[in-house]
């Protein structure tokens, strides 16, 4: 019985041998034996794959690659060459390469030998590598083209633009409806949550970009929202399956769905709230829950949802709130919530608070509270997911240039290195800079950054590079 | 795969015989949808183990392999009421409780395409689906959904969801957006700088280990957390019940689930966990009637329902579980549980019951006798049963009043039944049953008496052997009647035996022989001096003698 962590090692393994391989292939003539024994002893790694699940597939999905439909996990060690593999299936607009049981290891150095080629021929129907390999009489061995949404950046964010703010009106219209008690549409949140799933899954820097955007005049709507998205990044970066990312979305945008039934006065209270206000507060998520169960007379509510709405203030300690007569264990969704909550709650203004603290330092101040509030290892498990510089972070790079982050880098090492968008200092932009990027000849990192940056001091507005 | 808005109208052109030219595809395309219709009906009816729906599913994946490598792709849209593929009407059902089209157009599925790499496995998953579906429809979970979930890579759908394209004002940058806004964001509060260790670095394995608990956490419900937050949330303070009723549901459909999928592990757990509960003193009323609302629902007739249907489904359950969960009911659960008897044919299932009837029917006789009026005897007979094997006093009115049932194997159960107490009045009973009109009932009598009253069932067996009447009966009786006086190890009883032995007219002709021979071996079977005498008075006397030449 092979371990899961195996399964996953032999896969990975797998994908570092083929990018080695294609890289050799550019470099040396194709009929240099040490190309003949990579290729033999990568066609050895994919044979057991073969032998028991009849195909091999591999899949692009913007960042990530998929091996017969199972992400390939990213090792510190195999990160550059996964990264190597999946530019150059994106250069070649190649979105899944399909190798089917009876390939032989000729098959596949054929196949090889085309893809690092040049000469494709022009694209008629299907991809033109396809029809190459059945001219060249390879036909257990196919491709597919990407898919447009993968290679356009614009398409997704366009796409997640209209997710986000359609979410932001749904929890607002959930809102005034609960209010004015008139009949939710969970399918509508369902279907919202089902597409920051694929959102997040596909691109997470397209949404977790316009999470930055915090209005304070719809506090508890984008809060919702920005929840929702945290969550789901923590949650796919945790390897949770579609489905429970789906109910985890729905929990994160419910969360606070019991302060509807709190006064205007207490809830946008510029000053400290007394012992009787404090008491209404907490009782917040039994309210929540109590909404959720009216839902769930017209619709499907699932327990977890009611578990992240419950517990998101319990705290890992159980300090939190709602004060239980018996002491029950903080459950998954709720501590993944708490986290999530806790830092868009503290990157934001609030009547009581008027200067949010900066990701950086909210993720420091976090830090300091693992294990009492926070699950520490869910905590690293965020950090990891949205960068220690979190994407949206206003930066100074080395050279006096201002920079914002873009997008993160995997795996761990790299997470202070994350791709940034240079702007003037009137906030135009000027092009990405990868920090990851080395220098060929030395070794070291090309640019660093140097610390961080309140927008609101240098009158740059990060999230209109969002927008 | 995401769910998408199918963005062509339903303005097809629906002819309803196939062009010449693309009559080979087409008919190719009908078998295929037939057989995918014809396979996912199956899934209805069949186990998924059942010979006939594997040979469905192989079928239709032949037949989908074959097309799509010929083909590329096979794309349908689906109508209210009918498949459309290139324009003509390819399938069609307008009933509505079981038609393909109409399930999938009332979800919102427009179009659905297949595309050329299909696996049997991806196309088992696929038809699974809608077994998923029809099993948890009660729990309102959308078909959309449940393909959406599974991503299948060669298997596509478009799904209507309008108010996904309603227009939404995005703002074009963050000026429009803080316009509206009455506050101004203030600058961003200054933390003192600190060197921070690289605190997202993971230890050795940390995250595996973490992952691998992951599955355990997240796909396990935890029920008791779940009931914890329902009890805390519906005995908030308030004087209506409204959220204690909404909370009670919630938990009802959770149940419900449970049942459907046998989950008998989890529904033992819930239901011990509610007997602890129950013992709490800091329990106020609003939870204390959650708890029993609670309980008592598994033992409401359509939970038991739903109970037994699954076990009808999956055979191989779990006899343990079932039992403690069956234990654990309240006594709710006796009517519905008797009249489960009826229906349930599977012996583990009914022996489970029965148990589960003795323990509960402890706690409310009444409701558990209510049952011998029912016209079933074989209802009837395991009521009985279960009454005699909770021995208790109150138990012995209800069965006494079967003696005169119409039915002699609902008597002889009852002969059975009262021969389980102890009590003197059911001691003092059994021997009218000798005077039934059953010769099986009056046969089961005889030897219960003998058993249970020893030498005091000699003045009631005794003259019913020696009276003229009795040589009248069935040697099988005779027989059992003799073997019963046997068991009671009585001087007197061989006294009895004497007498038959020098009775001419004991027996028809050619009984005679069996008689004296079944005597002189219950005889030599006593261990008495009385009967070794007796026998050896025989053996020596002349009417032996002429009896064994």
């Amino acid at each position: 019985m092979v371990s899961d962590q195996e399964f996953h090692q032999s896969r990975s393994n797998f994908v570092l041998k083929l990018s080695l391989l294609i890289r050799t292939i550019k470099i040396y003539n194709p009929e240099n034996e040490t190309i003949d024994r990579h290729v033999e002893e990568c066609f050895q790694l994919m044979s057991p794959i073969l032998r028991t699940e009849r195909r091999l597939s591999l899949r692009v999905l913007t960042d990530s690659i998929f091996l017969n439909e199972e992400r390939v996990r990213v090792r510190k060690d195999t990160y550059q060459a996964y990264k190597f593999f999946m530019e150059e299936l994106k250069e070649k607009k190649i979105g899944e390469v399909l190798v089917t049981d009876g390939a032989t290891a000729g098959d596949f150095k054929g196949f090889l030998h085309l893809l690092t080629g040049n000469d494709w021929g022009d694209e008629e129907d299907g991809h033109p590598l396809a029809n190459l390999l059945i001219q060249n009489n390879i036909h257990s061995i196919t491709v597919k083209p990407l898919d447009p949404r993968a290679i356009d950046e614009r398409i997704r964010r366009e796409e997640a633009k209209k997710v986000y703010f359609r979410s932001v009106a749904m929890v607002r219209e959930v809102c005034q409806n609960l209010l004015e008690d008139k009949p939710l549409a969970l399918r509508k949140a369902k279907r919202l949550s089902q597409s920051m799933v694929d959102l997040v899954l596909h691109d997470k820097t397209a949404l977790l970009g316009l999470s930055t955007i915090k209005n304070y005049d719809e506090y508890t709507y984008n809060h919702s929202v920005n929840v929702s998205i945290y969550s789901l990044t923590l949650g796919a970066k945790l390897g949770l399956s579609k489905r429970i990312l789906a109910e985890l979305g729905l929990a994160a945008l419910f969360h606070d769905v019991g302060k509807t039934k709190i006064p205007d006065t207490i809830l946008n209270k510029p000053g400290k709230l007394n012992e009787a206000e404090w008491e209404v507060m907490r009782a917040h998520p039994s309210m929540g829950v109590e909404e959720m169960l009216e839902f769930h007379r017209l619709a499907e509510v699932k327990p977890r949802i009611l578990f992240g709405v419950f517990d998101h203030h319990l705290n890992l300690d159980l300090s939190g709130y709602p004060k239980m007569k018996r002491k029950k264990k903080q459950t998954l969704f709720g501590r993944i919530i708490t986290i999530a909550d806790v830092y868009d709650a503290m990157t934001t203004p609030r009547c009581y608070r008027k200067e949010p603290y900066s990701p950086v330092d909210t993720l420091k101040l976090m830090w300091k509270d693992c294990g009492v509030h926070f699950d520490p290892i869910l905590y690293k498990v965020f950090v990891n997911a949205i960068g220690v510089y979190p994407v949206g972070s206003l930066v100074q790079l080395d050279g006096d240039e201002l920079g914002i982050v873009y997008d993160t880098n995997q795996p761990s090492n790299l997470l202070d290195r994350p791709t940034v968008l240079a702007v003037t200092s009137e906030g135009a932009r000027k092009g990405t800079i990868d920090l990851s990027d080395r220098d060929e000849r030395t070794g070291a990192f090309k640019r660093s950054i140097i610390r961080c940056l309140d927008p609101k001091k240098y009158n740059i507005c990060v999230q209109d590079h969002f927008l | 795969m995401q769910p998408q808005r199918f963005n062509g109208t339903t303005s097809h052109r629906l002819n309803r015989a196939p062009k010449p030219e693309v009559s080979e595809k087409y008919r190719e395309a009908v078998g295929l949808v037939q057989g995918l219709v014809k396979t996912i009906k199956s899934y209805r009816v069949y186990a998924l183990n059942n010979p006939i729906l594997k040979k469905f599913v192989a079928e239709v994946h032949r037949k989908s392999t074959l097309y799509l490598r010929k083909h590329g792709s096979f794309r349908i849209s689906i109508d209210e009421f009918r498949f459309i593929f290139n324009g003509e009407v390819i399938y069609e059902n307008e009933n509505m409780s079981e038609s393909l089209p109409f399930l999938m157009h009332r979800n919102g599925l427009r179009e659905l395409w297949l595309e050329n790499g299909l696996t049997y496995k991806e196309l088992t998953d696929f038809l699974r689906t809608f077994r998923s579906y029809e099993l948890i429809k009660d729990s309102h979970e959308d078909l959309v959904t449940l393909l959406w979930d599974k991503e299948f890579p060669h298997i596509h759908f478009w799904a209507t969801d309008d108010f996904l394209w309603a227009p939404v004002e995005i703002p074009e940058n963050m000026k429009q957006l803080i316009e509206k806004m009455e506050m101004p964001i203030g600058e961003q509060k200054n933390v003192e700088p600190e060197t921070t260790p690289p605190f997202w670095l993971f230890k050795n394995g940390e995250l595996d280990e973490f992952r691998e608990k992951v599955p355990q956490e997240i796909e396990q419900v935890d029920h008791i957390n779940l009931l914890m937050i329902l009890l805390e949330v519906a005995s908030r303070p308030g004087e209506d019940s409204k959220t204690l009723d909404l909370a009670t549901e919630f938990f009802k459909r959770v149940l419900n689930r449970l049942l459907i999928v046998q989950d008998l592990r989890k529904l033992v757990r819930i239901l011990s966990f509610t007997r602890i509960l129950l013992n709490d003193r800091r329990l106020n009323t609003k939870e204390v009637e959650f708890i029993q609302r609670i309980t008592n629902y598994l033992g409401e007739p359509q939970s038991i329902d739903r109970l037994m249907e699954s076990l009808a489904r999956f055979k191989d359950f779990d006899e343990g579980q079932l039992q403690q969960f069956l234990f654990l009911l309240s006594t709710n659960a006796i009517p519905p549980l008797c009249s489960a008897l009826l229906k349930v044919a599977l012996p583990g299932a009914r022996m489970a019951i029965s148990n589960a009837l003795v323990e509960l029917g402890k706690q409310d006789i009444p409701a558990l006798a209510r049952f011998l009026t029912r016209p079933q005897s074989g209802l009837v007979r395991t009521v009985l049963n279960v009454l005699g094997k909770i021995g208790k006093d109150q138990c012995i009115p209800y069965v006494t009043r079967m003696k005169g049932h119409r039915d002699p194997k609902v008597r002889n159960e009852a002969l059975h039944a009262l021969s389980l107490f102890n009590h003197q009045d059911a001691k003092a009973l059994l021997n009218t049953f000798l005077d039934d009109p059953n010769m099986q009932v009056r046969t089961s009598a005889s030897r219960i008496i003998a058993n249970k009253l020893g030498t005091e069932a000699l003045p009631y067996l005794g003259p019913i052997i020696l009276s003229q009447e009795f040589e009248k009966r069935d040697i099988q009786e005779k027989k059992a009647f003799i073997e019963a006086l046997g068991k009671i190890q009585a001087p007197d009883s061989v006294r009895i035996f004497e007498e038959i032995l020098q009775k001419r007219s004991f027996s028809k002709r050619g009984e005679w022989k069996e008689i004296k021979s079944l005597v002189e071996s219950v005889l030599s079977s006593m261990d008495l001096d009385e009967a070794k005498a007796a026998l050896g008075k025989w053996k020596t006397g002349r009417r032996g003698w002429l009896f064994r030449s």
